[in-house]
């Protein structure tokens, strides 16, 4: 009897660390899904889409090589802050260094905003960024609330 | 009783079951993981196709299939198209152009190869939109015709550093052919349009100066709807079209080049198209700026300073 349970407890410990170690792993989100959730639960303004080459010009001081993957949209009209920024580095140390581009940006948009399209303020002061192992992301949007949510449950 | 004998009784022993139970539960265990490891794979993204991949190619081979300036949609490419091909349907007279621009057969859109664009946020769209070359437009909010004159930072080129515009396009576009500027909508409301005029004037000598053999192409500030929500006694469409004909006037002057611009943005009101609106009554979606390409497209000067106008 005492090796009957032996053996059952130790079948209930190995699955047990089976079940923790998949709750450990990093999570590997396809970034264009996690962007679509946002847009389908976020209303935006008519955006458009920035390439990996023209990340210099937006501020992101990053080579193509730097990046495994992307999905950066803004708001292409030049009047509101709106901007979603998903970033899947190739090199996971320069994470931090990246949101710090990320932070430096929406400070110098918000610095333009302050005066020129206050009603933008509200977006950039309450804007969500974070990082996630290779991941950097940025959100500037009319509900950094639910963009959180979206991207802190994706990462 | 004495002399008994006593027999032990060896009775079989009774297997013990632990050991099969045992391995009976690790096999099950092991059955187990394996058996989630292969539902999370089934549900994972390793099992789809690479959306992003798949995105790229077809953008991809859109591109290649045009050989036309990239528009970004297949209607503007249509109309593009129709007016490339279409030349032959076209009376044209070959004329010296003075100031105002007339309509040309449209360009090919290495035109602007080595031209630059300089503007305020309402030609953030250009680049935006990927309606022109990131590389050939320098564009920001709440650049004014005074920025640019005092050589304020107004722009980015690479990283978050802004640069005075001259510097700008040095970094961008070194010894530009042609320089196209659209500037005034965040300078009329605080400034005279006399004043304004004479700034502008003196940046314009300043570029001259600097690029004495660049073509520059001055653009009529753009129209707005009648309810813009930045409309006030300092900005209204009145105010603009008279800062426009001050603008064409410095341009005749100084032997600049005009681009009406305006015209393809404005209905029979005078206002800006309501479907070319981005919400704020001023600022342009993607269709005003293909609109504006388009324009620029049609409306060129050759080096030697004339043009095939078409005749209508």
């Amino acid at each position: 009897m005492r090796k009957f349970l032996a053996g059952m407890m130790c079948l209930v410990l190995l699955l047990a660390s089976a079940a923790c170690s998949s709750n450990t792993e990093a999570k590997n989100p396809n970034l264009s899904d996690v962007i679509g959730e946002i847009r389908a639960a976020v209303e935006f303004p008519e955006m458009a889409e920035i390439k990996v080459a023209d990340l210099p010009m937006y501020g992101y001081d990053l080579a193509p090589e730097d990046v495994a993957e992307m999905q950066f949209i803004t708001a292409g009209s030049g009047f509101t802050a709106d901007e979603v920024v998903l970033i899947k580095l190739n090199d996971e140390s320069k994470a931090e260094e990246v949101k710090k581009m990320a932070e430096t940006r929406r400070d110098g948009i918000a610095e333009t905003a302050q005066n020129y399209t206050p009603d933008e303020m509200e977006k950039l002061t309450t804007a969500v960024v974070g990082v996630k192992g290779p991941y950097v992301y940025y959100a500037a949007t009319n509900d950094n609330a639910k963009a959180k949510e979206i991207l802190t449950n994706a990462f | 009783m004495k002399g008994t004998v006593q027999r032990r009784v060896v009775r079989p022993k009774r297997p013990s079951y632990a050991p099969f139970l045992i391995l009976l539960g690790s096999i099950v265990a092991l059955i187990a993981v394996l058996a989630s490891f292969f539902l999370a794979f089934l549900f994972s993204d390793l099992s789809r196709p690479n959306v992003n991949t798949f995105a790229l190619e077809v953008d991809t081979m859109f591109q290649k299939a045009k050989d036309f300036p990239v528009l970004g949609d297949s209607a503007a490419v249509a109309v593009a198209f129709s007016q490339t091909t279409g030349n032959e349907q076209y009376e044209t007279k070959r004329v010296k152009v003075e100031t105002l621009v007339p309509k040309s057969p449209a360009a090919s859109d290495s035109y602007f190869e080595n031209a630059i664009f300089i503007g305020d946020s309402i030609s953030v769209g250009l680049r935006a939109y990927g309606v022109l070359p990131t590389q050939n437009v320098l564009a920001e909010q709440s650049v004014n015709i005074l920025n640019l004159l005092n050589g304020d930072p107004v722009y980015r080129t690479t990283g978050s550093e802004k640069k005075p515009v001259l510097q700008a396009i040095d970094e961008r576009i070194p010894n530009p052919d042609k320089i196209y500027i659209l500037i005034g909508a965040n300078g009329i409301p605080g400034l005279s349009n006399e004043a304004h005029i004479k700034y502008y004037s003196q940046f314009i000598d300043q570029l001259k100066q600097k690029y004495p053999d660049a073509m520059i192409f001055v653009e009529s500030v753009t129209p707005i709807t009648a309810t813009s929500k930045y409309i006030r006694d300092s900005f209204t469409t009145e105010k603009i079209n008279d800062f426009n004909d001050k603008l064409y006037a410095m341009a005749q002057e100084k032997g600049l080049y005009y681009l009406n611009v305006q015209e393809v943005l404005m209905d029979d009101t005078g206002h800006l198209i309501a479907d070319y609106d981005a919400g704020d009554g001023m600022h342009l979606k993607s269709n005003g700026h293909k609109a504006m390409y388009e324009y620029y497209l049609t409306h060129t000067v050759g080096p030697d300073g004339y043009t095939d106008k078409i005749v209508e």
